[in-house]
């Protein structure tokens, strides 16, 4: 009994430094959730209840600007030259340097997911209403709109272009090429979608639903290949007391390396989660938040950053 | 000492007292309006009579992560730093996790006159207690598999049970409610 006692120890404290290696920073400056993080090259940005966008170096984990909302802050989206954000029931655009928005947009319910598109051309933004909304980036002026069966909190581009995903029960997939075509609807959550991820090659595609699970989608025909549940922590000791921590919670967030060897999940049980894309093989945990992780972005470099309803961003050497 | 010189003195003396008297004077009176002035002044002493009419009010954690909101009307559900559409206008208390998720209200609905008190997981409704405007209440529960258990009273009693979905417990029986 005490030798598995002290394996177990020995597992745990091996896992903590791990977690401990793999965490390189920690942004601190928000008051209240932060609901989003994206990467921007060198930089992170995350928006949050506090009505703020931030911009972080990445590097260092300075803090560069704080960009006024002056609302909620649901969803961001970033690449090099501009950050969008969803902001209640609109969307506003900023050009990295300036402190005002060059547009902003109503949406028809609270923009909680945001993607731009690998050229920078398109924003879309998909809304709790159940409306997908899209974007000219360079004016503002709204391309298309599009009605989503199982509603809106999810929204993302295939890093080639080709493919746009959103949803919310129910995930839709259209081929993109300027405007939407041959819909595909992906079914088999049975509550919200908080987040979708294509793979770099765009064959598979990660959803995280507050349904306690994420599901990895085989792109081309629509099948679910895995079906991934959290299975830990389950039981521990604290205090002197124990206790006990629901296995199964609601997953918020998904992301896929830039390299396509592994995705993250996270959501309410504080951890980020390591996945295997061709198996759905659970890796490994990243413990560190202290509250549920609300959204995941991977930087360019493999770095992962985190953002989390403890007020932080913290951000994970994953390799 | 002369007469003359003893005039003079008293003089001074008077004026002297002069002075004094009209300085005592005008410090009188500043104490005077200055105690009128802190009397009418609000204080930071809790008048237990008072009361504040606003539209809400939001208590927040050392985090500044919403917990409380008393409102009318309250604002659209949050779960995970997304806010969802909320089916009609409510008014009361909201109770919210350390995640900033929504988790119970205790509520009126302007559009049905219903008043309620739910329980939620995080972030589905876990348990209902209703009362309608018109008469009558039900009591539901659920879990996340399907198992239900509504207890009903409304022009009859009712009572179901539901396990993953399919109803095992119905009273009274379908042809007895329709009877």
């Amino acid at each position: 009994m005490k030798r598995v006692a002290l394996i177990v120890l020995l597992l745990l404290t091996a896992r903590t430094r791990a977690a401990e290696e793999a965490q390189t920073l920690v942004l601190r400056g928000h008051r209240g959730v932060v609901s989003s993080v994206a990467y921007a090259g060198e930089r992170i940005v995350s928006g949050g209840a506090d009505g703020t966008v931030r911009i972080w170096n990445a590097t260092t984990g300075d803090a560069m600007t704080t960009l006024r909302a002056n609302a909620e802050v649901y969803a961001l989206a970033a690449d090099a030259r501009t950050i969008a954000a969803g902001v209640e029931r609109r969307v506003m655009l900023w050009d990295f340097g300036a402190s005002r928005a060059r547009w902003t947009a109503d949406v028809p319910g609270y923009a909680n997911a945001l993607a731009l598109s690998p050229d920078g051309a398109t924003l879309a933004v998909a809304s709790s209403d159940g409306t997908l909304s899209l974007f000219a980036t360079s004016t503002g002026a709204r391309i298309a709109t599009q009605s989503l069966e199982g509603g809106g909190n999810a929204v993302a581009f295939s890093r080639d272009g080709k493919w746009l995903a959103a949803g919310g029960y129910e995930i839709t997939i259209w081929r993109w090429n300027g405007s939407l075509s041959e819909p595909r609807m992906l079914k088999g959550h049975r509550d919200n979608a908080f987040a979708l991820a294509f793979s770099p090659d765009a064959t598979r595609l990660v959803s995280a639903s507050v349904d306690r699970t994420a599901r990895l989608w085989n792109v081309a025909d629509g099948t679910t290949i895995a079906t991934l549940t959290t299975k830990e922590p389950a039981h521990l000791k604290i205090g002197g007391k124990d206790r006990s921590f629901p296995q199964q919670l609601a997953v918020t967030s998904a992301a896929f390396a830039p390299d396509g060897s592994i995705f993250a999940t996270a959501g309410a049980d504080r951890a980020v989660h390591l996945w295997d894309p061709t198996t759905g093989a659970h890796r490994t945990a990243l413990q560190g938040h202290t509250r549920a992780i609300t959204a995941l972005a991977f930087g360019a470099d493999g770095r992962l950053a985190s953002s989390s309803a403890d007020g932080t961003v913290r951000v994970w050497r994953v390799r | 000492m002369d007469l003359d010189e003893r005039l003079v003195r008293l003089e001074q003396t008077c004026r002297q007292l002069r002075r004094r008297a009209n300085a005592s004077i005008a410090c009188a009176a500043l104490l005077v309006i200055g105690g009128i002035t802190i009397a009418a002044k609000p204080t930071n002493a809790i008048d237990e009579d008072a009361v504040l009419r606003v539209r809400g009010v939001i208590i927040t954690d050392a985090n500044g992560v919403e917990r409380v909101r008393i409102g009318a009307p309250l604002p659209d559900p949050m779960a995970f730093g997304r806010r969802a559409e909320r089916l009609g206008t409510l008014s009361g208390i909201l109770l919210s996790d350390a995640n900033g998720t929504e988790r119970s209200g205790y509520v009126t609905s302007d559009e049905l006159g219903e008043v309620f008190f739910t329980l939620d997981a995080s972030p589905r409704q876990q348990a209902l207690f209703l009362a309608n405007a018109e008469g009558g209440a039900n009591l539901s529960l659920w879990d996340n598999d399907g198992n239900a258990a509504q207890l009903a009273a409304v022009r009859q009693p009712i009572l179901e049970l539901r396990k993953a979905g399919k109803a095992v417990v119905t009273l009274p029986a379908a042809e007895e409610g329709a009877k």
